[in-house]
């Protein structure tokens, strides 16, 4: 039987055939696309990964040593890379006190064949057990990374990044020499001390108070001093005089120190037990 | 209505009632042999695409220790069947089975890519930065062309049972001019 107009049915069912067509070959053009840009997207991260240590910027404050980790993000493709988040743990197998921080960062939005920066905060908490650590061993801490983003609003896009991260110790090799004591006039014996230290992180500046306790091997105080204490760059040596009583020889001696900030906020770090050789 | 009017096959009235304008029964055109090599050439190319390109894909990213979620025998196994039902499509479209044939072959493209969207993670280190790319969205927008396509399906199985040679005949329509024999092409 002809029909004068084809039924609702066979209309329908070709226009849905055709629908299921076109959008068939949109979605192999979008994902060509997205799959050429990624690419392009992942080739610039990896570029820029040597640059890593190029943009580290650390401070104090407070109690923490802050960490400032800018990754620069190229993004050579078409789509946009949105709701880009970072998270960091830092780790390191000779402190126990793991993690030793962990941060996030972001979100980030960073157009196509743009440039984002993303700054990664991380703090060291210096009332940890690896605040005084830190402050005296250069240490190799382990680094992951985790990014989460948004590729082309439908390509979820998770990033690990497993990097070591070397930390210099702003007190790095401290040590404690005597030099000849000289008997005073008053009884008390001035024994020349020379305190030696120095600063692996470059641009990170501590200013305070060096407290310094002398003690016999069996415990008796000998004698306590305090002096200021400032890093910059390099070694760093001081020398002081200490007064003890002339029981005191020095050698052999115990010597204990405490590390004060004036802050703001104020905070003071028992820096571990040296002897005098 | 000015031309020839076509009765349906079998139909027990007779083509031309006295008096009437000439009707001349309508032939389906049947899987003619020309229909059926192109449906295999067809399903040789979709076994390319689907099975063979993502296997040799597959294959070598795992020289460079890339490793799929994928395992090789199953891509070519399902890629296959998906090869095959869209051949067997094409080649039953001049049948009152295409619509079925449709929604089989729809209906196994959206088996399995839900079964690809169980484990939708492809990771991968480069430059000792280790990528994961969830693609689960990317898979879920490939589900619209088979679903729209399984709807196509249904809606022609439907048509082609209240309308039966609608389609065909509309897809298909008898060849009225002269063939290289003489006569029309089709019966008269």
């Amino acid at each position: 039987m002809m029909q004068s107009s084809p039924s609702a049915l066979y209309r329908l069912a070709q226009v849905l055939r055709v629908l299921a067509i076109l959008a068939l070959v949109f979605l192999v053009l979008f994902l060509a696309t997205v799959a050429f840009s990624a690419v392009q997207l992942g080739e610039g991260i990896a570029k820029q990964s040597g640059s890593l240590h190029h943009s580290v910027a650390a401070a104090i404050v407070g109690t923490d040593i802050l960490v400032n980790v800018t990754f620069p993000i190229p993004n050579q493709g078409y789509y946009n890379v949105r709701d880009l988040t970072l998270v960091a743990i830092f780790t390191n197998q000779t402190i126990q006190s793991s993690p030793l921080a962990v941060t996030t960062g972001g979100p980030a939005n960073i157009p196509g064949h743009g440039e984002g920066n993303v700054s990664l905060l991380t703090s060291f908490d210096m009332a940890n057990p690896a605040g005084p650590f830190l402050l005296l061993n250069d240490a190799e801490i382990q680094g992951t990374l985790f990014l989460n983003a948004s590729y082309a609003a439908v390509v979820p896009v998770n990033l690990e990044v497993a990097f070591n991260y070397h930390w210099g110790a702003p007190f790095a090799n401290l040590s404690y020499g005597t030099g000849t004591p000289t008997l005073e006039k008053n009884g008390t014996v001035a024994i020349p001390v020379t305190i030696h230290f120095e600063n692996h992180t470059p641009g990170l500046t501590i200013a305070g108070n060096l407290a310094v306790v002398v003690s016999d091997p069996n415990g008796t105080l000998c004698t306590r001093q305090t002096f200021p204490v400032e890093t910059h760059d390099g070694p760093v040596t001081l020398m002081e005089t200490f007064y003890a009583p002339d029981t005191c020889s020095l050698a052999g001696d115990t010597v204990t120190s405490v590390f004060t900030s004036p802050g703001p906020p104020p905070f003071s770090i028992d820096l571990p037990t040296e002897t005098i050789p | 209505m000015n031309g020839p009017q076509f009765s349906e096959p079998g139909s027990p009235y007779p083509a031309r009632a006295p008096g009437a304008r000439r009707v001349i029964p309508y032939q389906p055109p049947g899987v003619s042999g020309a229909r059926i090599a192109g449906a295999v050439s067809l399903t040789f190319l979709y076994f390319g695409l689907v099975a063979l390109l993502p296997y040799y894909l597959e294959q070598y990213a795992a020289k460079y220790g890339l490793s799929a979620p994928i395992g090789p025998d199953f891509l070519l196994v399902a890629g296959a069947i998906v090869a095959i039902l869209a051949g067997l499509s094409v080649a039953t479209k001049p049948t009152r089975a295409w619509g079925p044939v449709r929604v089989m072959s729809a209906g196994f493209d959206l088996i399995y890519i839900f079964y690809l969207l169980q484990n939708p993670v492809y990771a991968t280190t480069i430059h000792g930065f280790m990528i994961s790319l969830t693609y689960s969205r990317i898979l879920e927008l490939f589900l619209i062309p088979p679903g729209i396509g399984l709807l196509a399906g249904v809606v022609t199985s439907i048509g082609d049972i209240r309308h039966p040679w609608e389609r065909i005949q509309l897809q298909f329509p008898p060849k009225l001019w002269p063939s290289r024999g003489g006569g029309y092409g089709q019966a008269m």
